[in-house]
């Protein structure tokens, strides 16, 4: 076997030239199959956050593409005036910035809830998800993760339908009308001294990836805070 | 169809060789993936072909591969074909990739995986590197589903999302135990299997 130097670089050149070909080959090839997945992926989140689809429903492709159709998506800006002409599913991300996507549930021209992305730290990672809110935008509606890197059997659970049926039916706002959010506890809910319909029980081993949760539900609201405010004054 | 010695490549790291218990490689990911069933099993496919495919394609090339860059090669086809299957499994089956996440990744820092291509894939031809690397992808699936099994039940009182702990029990005051789902309950459950392989098969002396 050759070992000088110009047969090393010549091999390890060519192995690096073969591998990446494979790979941009592959990736480029899978690329639509994979946008199109996490489209529909998200579509599925929205419509498990409003309450349309169950979680452990199977659904073909067409059958969601089907069901989306009672979800009206818009496209606000900061103010949460509705921004015309947006589609919410292809903002880019230099476009989120500015823009807050918005997917009302209708129900005969009726809105029947709201839902919106929320973004938040775990431990490990970013949390992604949907939160839905009542039509009266103070009670949750549903809640979904689409996307995070948390431990599996720990923070992972989070996604877990046991997980987030709990937030359904708790209130985002006090009695007074401040925004309080809904708080994952550390234990068991009735534990935490805090009144029940702003507390969910939390998961033990994950409480750094709860305390995430808790800070997402806080950052979400505030952002749509002024849509809501809106809607409650019986605009839109 | 398999010769002895081809038999004996394939069927000794189920047991006798084996890469978890006797060889203890791939512990970080037994670690991992254990908590449940279903990703663990999915993360023994995966590791499984790759190290099967990574075996043949070393093994094909181990006449050329220059003896000073061969960890380098080694890793650089390891690499790809972890990627290639974190692209495909995005996909075409897209569920079961967001259920693994990060830990079809990490299959590139499977010891098992470098481990096989460095002290068989290296001196062996193509077909009995395959065998090498099914065997003990096997192996490593033997281990990692008895402590996922293990874990799940004791630690969620289900399998594969499957509750299999009576809920009589649980209202007779039996709780799952916390501890397993933590690192520290693989770890008991390795060392506990370790030890127990170690003195039902005591590896043979001199080796």
């Amino acid at each position: 076997m050759r070992n000088d130097n110009i047969y090393i670089f010549g091999y390890a050149g060519a192995v690096c030239l073969v591998c990446s070909i494979l790979l941009s080959l592959a990736a480029t090839k899978l690329q639509p199959l994979q946008a199109e997945n996490m489209k529909l992926d998200i579509r599925k989140n929205i419509m498990i956050a409003l309450g349309i689809i169950d979680t452990e429903a199977r659904l073909s492709k067409e059958e969601l593409n089907q069901k989306y159709s009672s979800v009206n998506g818009m496209v606000l800006d900061l103010e949460g005036n509705v921004v015309d002409g947006l589609n919410p599913e292809n903002l880019t991300e230099k476009d989120l910035e500015s823009k807050l996507p918005i997917f009302q549930k209708m129900e005969n021209g009726v809105v029947k809830g709201y839902a919106f992305p929320i973004v938040g730290k775990g431990l490990w990672s970013t949390l992604k998800g949907y939160l839905a809110l009542e039509a009266d935008t103070v009670t949750v509606k549903g809640l979904t993760f689409y996307q995070h890197g948390e431990t599996p059997g720990l923070g992972a659970e989070i996604e877990q339908s046991w997980f987030t049926n709990n937030f359904k039916a708790k209130k985002v706002r006090d009695n007074l009308g401040n925004l309080v959010g809904v708080t994952v506890a550390k234990g068991k809910a009735t534990d935490s001294g805090r009144p029940i319909e702003h507390v969910v029980d939390g998961i033990s081993g994950a409480t750094i990836t709860a305390n995430g949760v808790t800070d997402m539900f806080k950052v979400g609201l505030v952002k749509y805070d002024a849509y809501f405010e809106r809607v409650r004054q019986g605009g839109h | 169809m398999l010769s002895k010695n081809d038999k004996k490549v394939l069927t000794d790291p189920l047991i006798s060789n084996n890469p978890i218990a006797m060889q203890v490689l791939g512990i970080c990911s037994a670690l991992a993936v254990t908590t449940q069933v279903k990703p663990a099993f999915v993360m023994c496919v995966s590791v499984t072909l790759v190290v099967c495919v990574a075996n043949f394609l070393i093994s094909v090339l181990r006449n050329g591969i220059p003896s000073r860059i061969r960890i380098i090669v080694e890793l650089c086809v390891v690499a790809s074909l972890v990627i290639l299957v974190d692209q495909v499994l995005k996909a075409y089956m897209f569920d079961l990739s967001k259920q693994l996440s990060v830990f079809v990744g990490l299959i590139i820092t499977n010891c098992i995986v470098m481990g096989r291509l460095e002290a068989f894939a290296l001196m062996n031809k193509p077909f009995p590197s395959v065998l090498d690397g099914l065997g003990n992808g096997l192996g490593y699936s033997l281990v990692l589903m008895l402590v996922a099994c293990m874990r799940e039940v004791l630690g969620a009182g289900k399998i594969a999302g499957i509750p299999v702990i009576p809920q009589a029990l649980f209202d007779a005051g039996y709780v799952n135990n916390g501890l397993m789902v933590l690192a520290p309950g693989a770890f008991i459950l390795l060392g506990l299997y370790i030890w127990a392989q170690n003195s039902l098969f005591p590896p043979k002396a001199g080796k």
